[in-house]
């Protein structure tokens, strides 16, 4: 050690019990001749003694029990919001039954390509997780990059709706409105219409306003 | 987090993955009691407001929760935590650059004038510091936070923050330069 810059990070480590004893010997001998040195000890202790109090202080007036419950009803609220994905899931996977009475095969054809997307989304987000970056930059830039792959999903649950329906759409359109489907079809329809339209009129409605908002937060940063 | 040595993380992860609905909960609650206190005194010198702090450990509390049964040991469970703390609160920052204004972590104490000099004193002086501190950036604050209100080894930050231990050490020392400059 020859600098002061030298000198300063080996006070850091003395302070954090890190520097060997020839280290210490050559920083005390340092320290007795160099009163800017000394000044940076000073500060350097003043300043952890202080951080240190201020955040017990603050410690001291958290609600823990309040703090307890409330992660508890966030935990809960998860809970019943799996089951209810599951119901939902359980009701999406009953509407290829109706609808393709003619082909019963491809029922379970579409279950398991419903599965496996829902499989590979669960293998992605855990990827995702794994590789977070305990860089601030990076993970709010791919936080961002996230919450911009949402919104592109949104837009595309506007325009599925449209591309499933088409058919349909088209023989409105040159007045064909004779039905050749069996009632089990009908409700089938019926149900995937709702699906369909339900999830991105609330994806629009409810969903993108908080992306956007958030979204608009980071750009701020 | 002393108060969980290997051994007893290993028994709660366990427990997380295979035990019973009872016995899920009563490790994640002892979970609660071991991690809430540095995890929030690291939330709060990040988001640098009371609100925020809770806002960050209910969110970090609940990705711990979530990510438990998936907790591969590779790293201390107090190191992963931390991590996850971490980004709880840039999260939570970054999405209210209202909050982002130097903090009066006394705002709710009696006022200086009311108390005896030398506490008055050293609320003023906290109160110096913690608007010295937020002004500090992100990264500075963070190695300082893990440093001097934590006490974690070099090795520990390194772990969490994904350093080299050397980069660690010079990181500290220019946030403690910046905020010397900033106090004087």
């Amino acid at each position: 050690m020859t600098t002061c810059e030298e000198f300063e990070v080996a006070i850091e480590m003395q302070l954090h019990g890190a520097l060997d004893a020839a280290g210490a010997a050559q920083l005390e001998q340092h320290l007795r001749t160099c009163p800017t040195c000394r000044a940076f000890q000073t500060l350097a202790r003043r300043t952890e003694q202080t951080m240190s109090n201020e955040a017990t202080m603050q410690l001291n007036a958290v609600n823990w029990s309040a703090q307890y419950e409330q992660l508890m009803g966030s935990i809960r609220a998860e809970l019943r919001g799996a089951i209810k994905r599951g119901l939902l899931m359980a009701a999406l996977m009953s509407i290829p039954v109706l609808l393709m009475t003619k082909h019963p095969w491809l029922v379970p054809l579409t279950w398991a390509i419903a599965l496996g997307a829902l499989w590979l989304r669960t293998v992605y987000r855990q990827r995702e997780l794994s590789s977070q970056s305990a860089d601030r930059d990076e993970f709010l830039y791919r936080y961002r990059r996230q919450l911009e792959r949402r919104l592109r999903g949104i837009r595309i649950s506007l325009v599925a709706p449209l591309f499933i329906f088409s058919g349909w759409f088209r023989r409105l359109l040159h007045g064909d409105t004779q039905v050749t489907m069996t009632t089990e079809q009908i409700g089938g329809t019926i149900a995937l219409a709702a699906v369909a339209f339900g999830g991105a009129l609330y994806m629009f409605t409810v969903v993108r306003p908080r992306l956007l908002k958030q979204l608009a937060a980071l750009k701020q940063q | 987090m002393a108060a969980l040595d290997m051994q007893a993380q290993a028994e709660l992860v366990a427990l997380a993955r295979s035990g019973s609905r009872v016995e899920r909960e009563a490790a994640f609650t002892r979970l609660f009691e071991a991690l809430r206190a540095p995890l929030y005194r690291l939330c709060f010198n990040l988001t640098g407001n009371a609100g925020d702090a809770e806002d960050a450990l209910q969110e970090c509390l609940l990705g711990v929760h979530q990510a438990l049964p998936h907790f591969r040991g590779d790293a201390q469970l107090s190191t992963w935590a931390y991590r996850i703390a971490l980004r709880s609160a840039w999260r939570v920052r970054a999405l209210k650059p209202s909050n982002a204004v130097p903090l009066d972590a006394a705002a709710d104490t009696p006022a200086a004038d009311a108390l005896p000099d030398d506490v008055a004193a050293s609320r003023q002086e906290a109160r110096r510091l913690s608007r010295a501190m937020q002004a500090l950036s992100e990264e500075h604050r963070t190695v300082l936070s893990l440093f001097a209100v934590e006490g974690l080894s070099h090795s520990e930050i390194a772990a969490i923050l994904g350093l080299p231990q050397g980069t660690v050490w010079s990181r500290l020392h220019l946030a403690r330069k910046k905020l010397a400059v900033r106090l004087a």
